[in-house]
Formats: C-alpha cells, sequence, structure tokens
C-alpha cells in the first residue's frame, strides 16, 4: 500500500493550482453575484486539458488513470474559488466517461475529441420533476420509430443543462417491463429537433453553474444513438454514479483544504480578549475537525479511484466517499463562517459563497438520505 | 460449492434475506422484484471478485442477471475463456 503521489501526479497538481489561481479566479465573485456561466474561464480550462483529463488519447483525452484524474480534480477544486465551475468541469468529464465507458467506437470518435477540447459542453439527464434519487420513477419516454427513437419529457435541474451540446439522457424504452430493463441511456445533439434547454435556474449556491430543465417534444434521434444496449440504462447510471463520486467529490476535498487554510489563517490572525482566536479551545476544536475530515476524505476519495482503476465495482466506496465529502464539507463551511464571525456572513469574504457552494454537494448525485440506504444495504441491512 | 449453488446461496443470504421464495434456477429475479438495481450491482461484485473476473460493459446488461442460468451461463463464458 502506497499513499505517495508520483513525482508527476505532484507536478500536474502544482501546474494546475497556479492556473487556477492565476486565471480562473479574478471574477468568481461576479459570476455568483450575477449566476452566469464563465464561458471565458470554460475555455481556458479546456485549453488546459482539464475536459480531458481521464478519456483515452485515441479519442483527443490526456489518457490518465482516475487516481491521477482525482488528485488533479482534488488541486482544481483547491484552487479555483468557482466552485460552479469547478462542477460545471466535472460534470462535463462524467458524461465524457460514460461514453468512453460504454459508447461504441463511432460514438467515441463523434463525440469524445470535440468534448475533450472543450467546444462541445456534456451532461447526463437523469432527474425529473418526480424522480430525484429514485431513478426507477423516471417518466421521459423513448418510443422507437423509424430508424430511431423518439423522446418525449422532462429533465430538471441538469448541470450544464443551458449550455449543453451533448446530452445523455435516460428514459424509458420498454414500459412493459417492471425495473431494470426500463430504461436506456440515449445520447442527444444538442441541435437536435425537439430538444430545448430551459432557463438556468435561479439556486442557493454553484450560481455559474449552469442549470435547467430541459424539454423533449417529439425529439428524433437516431437508433445509433442508443449508448450501450437497449434497456442497460439503469446499470450504466449505476457505474456511471461511481466515477462521479470521485470525479466531483475529489474538487469538494481540495475546497475543504482550502476552506480548512483560510479558516486556520484567519483564526491566527484574529485578536479578541488580547489574544489570537485560534487560541481558544472552541475555535482550535473545530479546525482540528477541518484537518480530520479533509486528510479522511482524501483516503475516500483516493481508495475509490484505485479501486475503479483496478475494474473493480466500488458502489460501496462511491457512496462512502460522497456522504463522507460532502457532509464533511458543509460541516466545515458552517464552521468557516462561525470562525470568522460577521465577517463570515458577510460578502467581504468569500466564506458565505463557500458555504452557499456547499449545500448542493449532500443533495446531488444521490442526496445524503439515500447514501445512507446504500451504504446499509451494502452492509447487510 | 457450483458456481450455481454459490450465487443462489448469495441471493438468498446477502440480497434477499427475508423473501422466502424457492429460487429455482429459472426464477425471475428482477422482473419479480427480488433483486433490483443495487442488489444487481451487488451481485456482479460477489461474482467478480468470488471468480477473479471483471465483465465487460457490454454484459452489463439485466438479461444476464434475469434468471440462475443467465448469470450461470454468463459466468461460464468468463471462466472457460
Amino acid at each position: 500500500m502506497d499513499f505517495a503521489l508520483t513525482e508527476d501526479q505532484e507536478g500536474y497538481r502544482d501546474c494546475v493550482m497556479k492556473f487556477a489561481r492565476k486565471e480562473l479566479n479574478a471574477h468568481a465573485a461576479e459570476y455568483d453575484a450575477a449566476g452566469t456561466f464563465p464561458r471565458e474561464e470554460w475555455g481556458k480550462a479546456a485549453a488546459e486539458g482539464l475536459t480531458a483529463l481521464c478519456i483515452p488519447q485515441a479519442y483527443g483525452g490526456l489518457g490518465y488513470d482516475l487516481v491521477t484524474t482525482a488528485a488533479i480534480m482534488d488541486a482544481f477544486g483547491y484552487a479555483c474559488v468557482d466552485s460552479g465551475l469547478v462542477h460545471a468541469v466535472g460534470a462535463h468529464l462524467i458524461s465524457a466517461t460514460t461514453i468512453n465507458l460504454f459508447g461504441t467506437e463511432e460514438q467515441k470518435r463523434k463525440y469524445l475529441p470535440p468534448m475533450c477540447r472543450g467546444e462541445w459542453i456534456g451532461a447526463t439527464a437523469a432527474t425529473e420533476p418526480e424522480a430525484g434519487s429514485d431513478s426507477g420513477a423516471i417518466r421521459t419516454r423513448a418510443e422507437k420509430c423509424d430508424g430511431g427513437f423518439l423522446i418525449n419529457g422532462n429533465k430538471m435541474f441538469i448541470s450544464n443543462g443551458p449550455v449543453a451540446d451533448v446530452v445523455l439522457v435516460l428514459a424509458v424504452t420498454d414500459p412493459t417491463r417492471k425495473s431494470l430493463g426500463r430504461i436506456s441511456c440515449l445520447i442527444v445533439d444538442g441541435n437536435t429537433e425537439g430538444f430545448r434547454r430551459g432557463k438556468p435556474l435561479e439556486k442557493m449556491g454553484l450560481r455559474s453553474l449552469p442549470t435547467s430543465e430541459l424539454v423533449f417534444m417529439d425529439c428524433r434521434i437516431p437508433a445509433g444513438n442508443v449508448l450501450g444496449k437497449e434497456g442497460q440504462g439503469s446499470l450504466i447510471f449505476g457505474e456511471s454514479m461511481e466515477w462521479e463520486r470521485v470525479l466531483l467529490f475529489a474538487c469538494q476535498a481540495g475546497m475543504l483544504q482550502r476552506v480548512l487554510e483560510n479558516s486556520a489563517t484567519y483564526a491566527g490572525q484574529r485578536v479578541q480578549f488580547g489574544q489570537q482566536i485560534a487560541k481558544f479551545q472552541s475555535v482550535s476544536n473545530k479546525i482540528a475537525n477541518m484537518r480530520v475530515s479533509m486528510e479522511l476524505a482524501r483516503l475516500a476519495v483516493y481508495k475509490t479511484a484505485w479501486l475503479k482503476d483496478r475494474g473493480k465495482r466500488a458502489a460501496l466506496e462511491s457512496s462512502i466517499t460522497k456522504l463522507f465529502v460532502s457532509e464533511s464539507l458543509k460541516a466545515a463551511c458552517l464552521d468557516a463562517v462561525q470562525i470568522h464571525g460577521a465577517y463570515g456572513f458577510s460578502r467581504e469574504y468569500p466564506v458565505e459563497r463557500e458555504l452557499r457552494d456547499s449545500i448542493a454537494a449532500t443533495i446531488y448525485s444521490g442526496s445524503s438520505e439515500v447514501q445512507r440506504n446504500i451504504i446499509s444495504r451494502l452492509s447487510g441491512c | 460449492m457450483s458456481a450455481i449453488e454459490s450465487v443462489r446461496t448469495f441471493i438468498q443470504a446477502e440480497i434477499a434475506p427475508s423473501r422466502n421464495v424457492e429460487l429455482t434456477n429459472s426464477t425471475s429475479l428482477i422482473e419479480s422484484g427480488i433483486i433490483d438495481s443495487l442488489g444487481v450491482m451487488k451481485m456482479i461484485a460477489f461474482v467478480e471478485q468470488k471468480y477473479s473476473v471483471t465483465l465487460n460493459s457490454d454484459d452489463l446488461v439485466p438479461e444476464n442477471f434475469e434468471t440462475l442460468d443467465a448469470i450461470t451461463a454468463l459466468l461460464n463464458r468468463y471462466i472457460k475463456s
């Protein structure tokens, strides 16, 4: 067992941190206030290779394994203060990864090179108004028609939805089946007739991450746009979730480090009652808890990535990772506000934005409640 | 223990311990609701670990896990290859 990153991996991390601080952070607060997608910074992140990390070189990617990718996303989440942009890149990588895992050669050659270059933005559309964590309740219907499928339905809260060029849509293709075989995963090109992106939703946090409803009205796609096989959608989604819970939550482990460092620095500078507030145990205990969470979050992320690199299933480990990292980050951000006092509550410091950005992580990618259900089921309950 | 018996025992003990159903080789597992999506993931992890195989993404389809016969047929392809 070796816990050390390689020299190359450390080098990639250093590059990404320098790049993010120099190129991506200047307008983060403005994008948050306006709720706009940082298109220019997206282009810079793509040029840096962040949209291509774990995609094979044969399809225009950088060909990194998942541990290396997680290490880089961790550094990205640490150094880039625009968490909406970080999430947009992560969500895009998940879509590209799913195509890489289950796509045909033709699909990979068509979609992955422009996705790696960041020219086409990817999204995955599973959630519906009545189907959140319960993907079995999906109602969007894809009926067979001449040479393809006709999709009708609505998807909701889709990350990258308003800017998506490639959407992986989970839809019912066989309503006669009761469970797994009902759903297929379909690739919808952004310019397909009958596909409409909703307006960006107003959100509490991750405001620079474009998120919207997607509407499919007699949206006709060719049969060749089925990802994997018909009826394989639920299993594709399950595998995709394991990758998602590494890619997105590696970023959150990095953000946790930033919150910790900023809180420790502030507590060391702020003087009350004649001493640094860090000298008060009620404050230093919060810093200690953040440190413990950060160390354990990284262990969980990298272990799950290590398993996936070895071709193993990691349903349990990825759920533990997702639950622990998201809840730890939210707790750390709440503590950070408390440590910063009134400054933490004001918009003068980024602490309040980080708290708002952290909340969604306990909801998307399966809520904390659902993660506990999964973990207990996989532990024999 | 044969592969089919191992999988049968695993399902009865780990996936559907509270369901008192007889699992014949042709009992519908997914469509009848004995195994849900998480149960399938659990079973895949079990067979991959027990038989030191990694199932291809092409084989992750419900049909391959619908009955004990189907699971055994899938496994045999990997064990023999």
